[in-house]
């Protein structure tokens, strides 16, 4: 891949107004970068138990299938590379790995045999506690296709992110998840002291209001947190990123 | 710069230190031809005194005076660098800027001290880490916007490398947690370890009505 394809991606994605041509694009990126499969997926984290989940695939449906089935997601580790780490993880780096797990090894013998048999996780996370990761991947074996996966990495990096951009931007303008709610620095200051474990009149003394507007505050963080209590409005704060610890 | 950037990604993985670190950002950037760099890397600690460690050499009356002036608090590359995962050019932040916004005052404040044109690349974590590399240049934009441009998917890609080589030293040395053992180089590398008074969180907040366009 050379500079110029790789912004002609990107403006591509730049126009991008659907998931369809995401995807589209992603299969341009499979084809000039050497690669036959992609897949995107991205968590919003909109609740600690259940995420929100958003998969562009095009990996072969029948893998696909069986990957949920079996819920090798557990088990795969581009996927825990990409949950942790900010850096390209090209399938070759995993090979040790790979031989000394039983279950590892089974896993990546499937997919190779759908026809993945080598690639690239491209991990990107963002503000509000957002991780997505793309993968790209080569029905040719890693010694054919290595040279061309270490050399592209940097431009696929790059992209990533802006597939990234892409989703987001998707989420905000079409919903396909519920956006993340701005809170107020009153409502958070409250949500925070509430966190440390402080009740409402605490919070009140500490903010040198009253219990009632404290309570208020907390009732409208609850509101847009789409949540019914202040332990629940806390805990989903956190998990999009709207509360962290402070400094200092 | 395919030939010069393995080197410095494998360089990075072996540092042991924030005075390698910085040498090996001093070496990207003048392999790209540019002139300054800046590493900010901000990371939310439940207990520590202070989360900002910066590694740079912009000219020091410069950063003096971006620190004495609170600048961080409105600068629109930090700005966009918390909230964005792609970078951005410094004119287009420019360009988007209200003229009477201080954002835009502190770009074109930002000239004057020799960091005429440049770009910033942000990456986070899975750990409320925040980081961003900027490469600037003396020289206008129209002279080394394709410098930026060719050189962008390399820069996002170092940046990468960086923060992870930074998490790393940064916990082998528990710069974060131990500022009584830093040396000189580290404890010039946290700027605000007695002024702790900054928030990630703060920069996060939605741009102000002044620094909107129009």
């Amino acid at each position: 891949m050379n500079p110029t394809t790789c912004y002609e991606l990107i403006e591509l994605l730049n126009k991008s107004e659907s998931v369809e041509e995401i995807h589209d694009v992603c299969s341009k990126i499979c084809e000039h970068a050497g690669f036959d499969h992609f897949l995107y997926c991205a968590r919003i984290p909109t609740s600690f138990i259940k995420p929100y989940i958003i998969v562009i695939s095009g990996y072969p449906t029948d893998w696909r299938t069986r990957y949920n089935e079996q819920g090798y997601m557990h088990l795969d580790p581009t996927v825990a590379h990409c949950a942790t780490r900010v850096t390209p993880l090209p399938w070759q780096a995993i090979e040790p790995l790979i031989k000394s797990d039983a279950k590892v090894q089974r896993f990546f013998q499937e997919s190779k045999d759908f026809g993945l048999k080598s690639g690239i996780s491209l991990p990107v996370h963002s503000a509000h506690g957002e991780a997505s990761m793309l993968s790209l991947s080569s029905s040719m074996d890693s010694t054919t296709t290595q040279k061309q996966i270490l050399e592209s990495s940097p431009f696929l990096q790059f992209i990533a992110t802006h597939v990234h951009e892409t989703a987001r931007r998707l989420i905000e303008l079409r919903e396909i998840a519920p956006p993340v709610p701005t809170l107020t620095d009153r409502e958070r200051e409250c949500l925070l002291w509430s966190a440390d474990g402080k009740t409402s009149w605490e919070i009140a003394q500490i903010l040198g209001v009253s219990e009632r507007t404290v309570i208020f505050h907390l009732q409208n963080s609850s509101g847009k947190l789409g949540v019914n209590n202040r332990q629940h409005a806390v805990a989903r704060a956190i998990s999009m990123g709207l509360l962290a610890p402070q400094i200092g | 710069m395919d030939f010069f950037l393995p080197d410095l990604v494998d360089a990075l993985k072996e540092s042991s230190s924030l005075e390698s670190l910085h040498s090996n950002c001093l070496r990207f950037t003048r392999e790209l031809d540019l002139d300054h760099f800046l590493f900010g890397y901000w990371i939310a600690l439940p207990e520590g005194k202070n989360s900002l460690l910066v590694m740079h050499n912009y000219p020091d009356p410069w950063w003096q005076r971006y620190l004495v002036n609170g600048y961080l608090n409105f600068d629109p590359v930090v700005a966009h660098c918390t909230r964005k995962v792609s970078p951005v050019r410094w004119d287009t932040l420019a360009s988007l800027a209200s003229s009477k916004s201080p954002a835009w005052a502190l770009l074109g404040e930002a000239r004057e001290f020799g960091l005429r044109s440049g770009a910033s690349f942000p990456v986070q974590s899975h750990r409320e880490e925040t980081t961003l590399l900027s490469i600037a240049s003396q020289r206008d934009t129209s002279s080394i916007q394709g410098i930026i441009k060719s050189a962008a998917p390399h820069t996002q890609f170092f940046a990468c490398h960086l923060l992870e080589a930074a998490r790393r030293i940064a916990l082998e040395r528990g710069l974060f947690n131990n500022p009584r053992q830093l040396n000189d180089f580290e404890y010039g590398c946290l700027p605000l370890l007695e002024k702790p008074d900054l928030q990630l969180d703060a920069l996060r907040r939605p741009l102000a009505a002044e620094d909107m366009p129009g």
